[in-house]
Formats: structure tokens, C-alpha cells, sequence
């Protein structure tokens, strides 16, 4: 109980005390006792500390991204869900991003067309450690998801120190088209070792548009070029698939946005190489994006070389 | 009222403004105050699934644990028994304390970002905790 230093006087509460003073002995400072802790302070203090403790480390293992990239399942065929999902992405949600910004669109070039089997020929250079293919290849296969069939797609991730990017492999791609052909090359794997072959016919292409020959390269029928992932693919770090694949078809998701803002300006792209065909996507808003908005300063080499895709450096590729 | 007490409740009043502030930029995604740069950027750390806890956004944790303290505050000062409250007060924010752990865990190993507004509210909490600690060896 708490006493009164000058005249002794005990008070049940420490404010009673203090308020006795201040009242009674205004000219003494007051300098009350020492606060006693309540009964049991510290255990509830220990308890609290080792929950707390205890809860933040299953949340955070329970958020750890390996529970959704599973390395098991790279190189095996995507799920049907996520098949659907990226092959059948909505005009609606196509057209709702057919004005969103991205950061880098197809570039012209004026090369002799290329073709194979009679068909625009669409021709992909990459690889599977690359975080930019990474996100080109989200784009990339809803476009050619809308002119033919598309299939062979396999869980990828970019390389461990590459931001480990959920994305998808051309490594065992197959297509088929009335209107283009699409030749695809993982050219490194996801470790960054040489991997798929570059043809001959390739890697002219290559060396002529790109002679860093960078990743990824696109070549939509020589009238195109695009040397870089259409956005950031830093907007992927830490999604799962299934986290990307889900939201396709939400336009308001950010990540959606880039992915489908990148594949309309790629569909845009070949409905101008393929003779607008079919009409029913290629007179639809989002395959018509404005890509003379998009204006290198240079031509289309300086600005392929100043703008460098991926680090310059990697192991040439093997050629044919 | 002690400046311990003056200084607990002022802070946790703090908390609730900056508080109020992040969930209308959540609401109304527009983080024109809070968007520094690419890596400092609540827009890039709203955008993120991971900002979400079980389904909810974490502002709205914020939004209800600053109120929450600023009334145990209240509380804790003269204004009420001061010996009942501190069993709550102080395990409550070393709670928090540890709590943001997660949130930091969160932010920086899973979006590879940081959000300004959330990062003060986590440092508001520790400079709580320190101040109720002192006050209560008072």
C-alpha cells in the first residue's frame, strides 16, 4: 500500500497518493514509489513472445513460394485449368486492357517475309532461365492461343537467380494454324546451359535484327521485332502459377494487365502480317493497339542495342 | 497526465492518421503519396496477392490495431488504472512487434518491395513499445 513520504500517510491507489500530495505538500516534489508490477507480468509477457513467435513462423512457412513452385513439376505439362485459363482468355478482357501501357511493344522492320509452309512464320528465340522469356511467354501464347491451336506448354520457372518467375517452356511446343506457323527455341536451359538447337536459317535472323544476340528474340514474319519482354516481369516475382493463370481473366489485376496488354500488341502485330485474319480477332479492339505510338527514338538496331534484353555475356548458343 | 503518457497516446494517434491515409490509397489505388520509386512503393505492395493475410487486406490490420491501442492508451494513462491496463498494453504491442516480422518478411522476401506508410506503422509500434516499457520502470 502506497505511503505518503512526508507524513506517512497510506492510500490504497498510487493517484490517491499522489493527489494527497499535490494538495497537501504542494511544495515538496512529488516523487512517487516505484511502480509494482502485477502478479504475473512476465509469464504473460514469456507467453505472448513464444505464441507470437511461434504463429509468425508458420505463417511465414506456410507463405514460403516453394509451396507453389514446385521444381517437380517443371518440364511436365501444365495443368487443364491452366491450360484453359491461358488459351481461353475472354475478348472482353482483352479489349478492357487494349489501352493499358506496356513497356515495350513490336518494332517494324523491313526484312523479306518470312515464311514456312506457305504461312507468316512466327519465330521465337529464348530461353528457360531468362526472367524476360519468362514474361514474353505469358504474352506470347495467348496471342498465338487466337490465330490456332496451341500445345506441349510445360511448367517453367526463370532461373533460381533470375527471379524464379512462374511462367511456361516452348521447349516442347507444337502449333497449328490456317493463318501463321510459329517455330519456337528454349535456346538455354533453366540453369543457362545450352539446350535447344538454333537452325541455321535462325540464327541469321538472330544475328542480323540482334547481333548481341540477346533473349528473348521475336520475330513476327520479319515485319516485327521484339526484343525484350513486353512489361516488367518483376510484376510475376512471387506469383505461382496458379495465382497468375487464375487472374487472366480479371483485367483489373495488374499482372493481367501486362501479360494481355503485351499479348494484344502481339496480336496486333501479326493480324498486320497475316492479312487481318481471322477477321473475328482481327477486327477486334485489342488486335488493334496503336504500335506506331511506340517510337524508338533510332532505328530499330540502335534501339535494339541500347536496349539490351538480356545480359550480354551469356554462352553463345548452339548453333546448327 | 506524465509525458509518458501524453507521448503514448500522441503516437498511437499518429498510427491511427497514417493508418487512415494507407487504406484510402488502398481503396481508392492511388498511391501518389506513397509511390517513392520502384522499390519503394505501397501501389507495387497493394498489387501483390501477398498483401492480402487469410483473405483480408493487411490495411485493414492497421486500421483496426491503432484504434485499438490508442484506446488502451487512453487507458493506460492517468485517466485509468494504470497497473490493470499495462498487462494488456505491452504484450499486446510486443504482439505487434513481433508480428511484423511477417510483414517484413512479406514485403521484402516475397513482393521484393517495400510500402513507406505500412513500414512507419511498424515503427510507430516499436517506439510504442519502448515508451510503455520506460514508463512502466517509472
Amino acid at each position: 500500500m502506497p505511503k505518503c513520504k512526508v507524513c506517512g500517510k497510506s492510500f490504497s491507489t498510487l493517484e490517491s497518493l499522489e493527489q494527497h500530495h499535490r494538495t497537501v505538500h504542494p511544495k515538496v516534489k512529488y516523487t512517487g514509489p516505484k511502480r509494482e508490477l502485477p502478479k504475473h507480468f512476465y509469464t504473460v509477457i514469456f507467453i505472448v513472445v513464444i505464441v507470437a513467435v511461434a504463429a509468425v513462423g508458420v505463417l511465414i512457412y506456410t507463405q514460403l513460394p516453394h509451396k507453389n513452385t514446385n521444381p517437380s513439376i517443371l518440364d511436365t505439362p501444365i495443368s487443364p485449368a491452366f491450360y484453359g485459363n491461358l488459351t481461353g482468355v475472354s475478348d472482353a478482357a482483352l479489349n478492357s486492357v487494349a489501352n493499358v501501357t506496356i513497356e515495350f511493344y513490336p518494332v517494324p522492320i523491313t526484312g523479306p517475309p518470312l515464311n514456312k509452309s506457305g504461312l507468316p512464320e512466327i519465330l521465337y528465340i529464348g530461353g528457360d532461365f531468362c526472367p524476360y522469356c519468362a514474361g514474353l511467354r505469358w504474352s506470347l501464347a495467348i496471342a498465338l492461343s487466337k490465330f490456332g491451336n496451341i500445345s506441349g506448354l510445360q511448367y517453367m520457372l526463370s532461373g533460381v537467380n533470375d527471379m524464379n518467375l512462374s511462367t511456361i517452356t516452348f521447349s516442347h511446343v507444337s502449333y497449328t494454324s490456317n493463318y501463321i506457323s510459329f517455330v519456337a527455341i528454349e535456346a538455354y536451359d533453366r540453369q543457362g546451359n545450352n539446350y535447344q538447337t538454333v537452325g541455321q536459317a535462325e540464327f541469321q535472323l538472330w544475328n542480323q535484327y540482334d547481333p548481341a544476340r540477346s533473349i528473348p528474340f521475336l520475330d513476327i514474319a520479319n515485319h516485327y521485332i521484339l526484343l525484350h519482354s513486353p512489361y516488367d516481369p518483376t510484376i510475376l516475382k512471387g506469383l505461382s502459377w496458379e495465382q497468375i493463370y487464375s487472374q487472366l481473366d480479371n483485367s483489373s489485376n495488374p499482372a493481367t494487365q501486362q501479360i494481355l496488354g503485351g499479348a494484344d500488341a502481339i496480336i496486333t502485330a501479326i493480324c498486320k502480317v497475316d492479312g487481318q485474319q481471322p477477321a473475328s480477332v482481327c477486327s477486334s479492339p485489342y488486335a488493334n493497339v496503336n504500335l506506331a505510338a511506340f517510337n524508338p527514338s533510332a532505328s530499330t538496331l540502335a534501339y535494339a542495342a541500347s536496349n539490351p534484353s538480356f545480359e550480354l555475356g551469356i554462352r553463345e548458343a548452339k548453333i546448327e | 497526465m506524465n509525458k509518458f503518457s501524453v507521448s503514448i497516446i500522441s503516437l498511437s494517434g499518429l498510427g491511427i492518421i497514417v493508418a487512415i491515409i494507407l487504406t484510402y490509397e488502398y481503396v481508392t489505388a492511388d498511391f501518389t503519396v506513397c509511390n517513392i520509386n520502384s522499390f519503394f512503393s505501397c501501389g507495387a505492395v497493394a498489387s501483390s496477392p501477398y498483401s492480402k493475410l487469410f483473405g483480408i487486406p493487411m490495411y485493414v490490420f492497421g486500421l483496426v490495431w491503432f484504434p485499438l491501442i490508442f484506446i488502451l492508451s487512453l487507458a493506460y494513462s492517468s485517466f485509468g488504472k494504470r497497473e490493470i491496463n499495462i498487462l494488456a498494453l505491452l504484450p499486446l504491442l510486443l504482439l505487434g512487434d513481433i508480428f511484423t516480422i511477417y510483414l517484413w518478411y512479406d514485403q521484402l522476401a516475397l513482393i521484393g518491395k517495400l510500402c513507406p506508410f505500412c513500414i512507419s506503422l511498424y515503427i510507430i509500434n516499436y517506439i510504442l513499445t519502448i515508451l510503455v516499457f520506460f514508463s512502466m520502470r517509472q
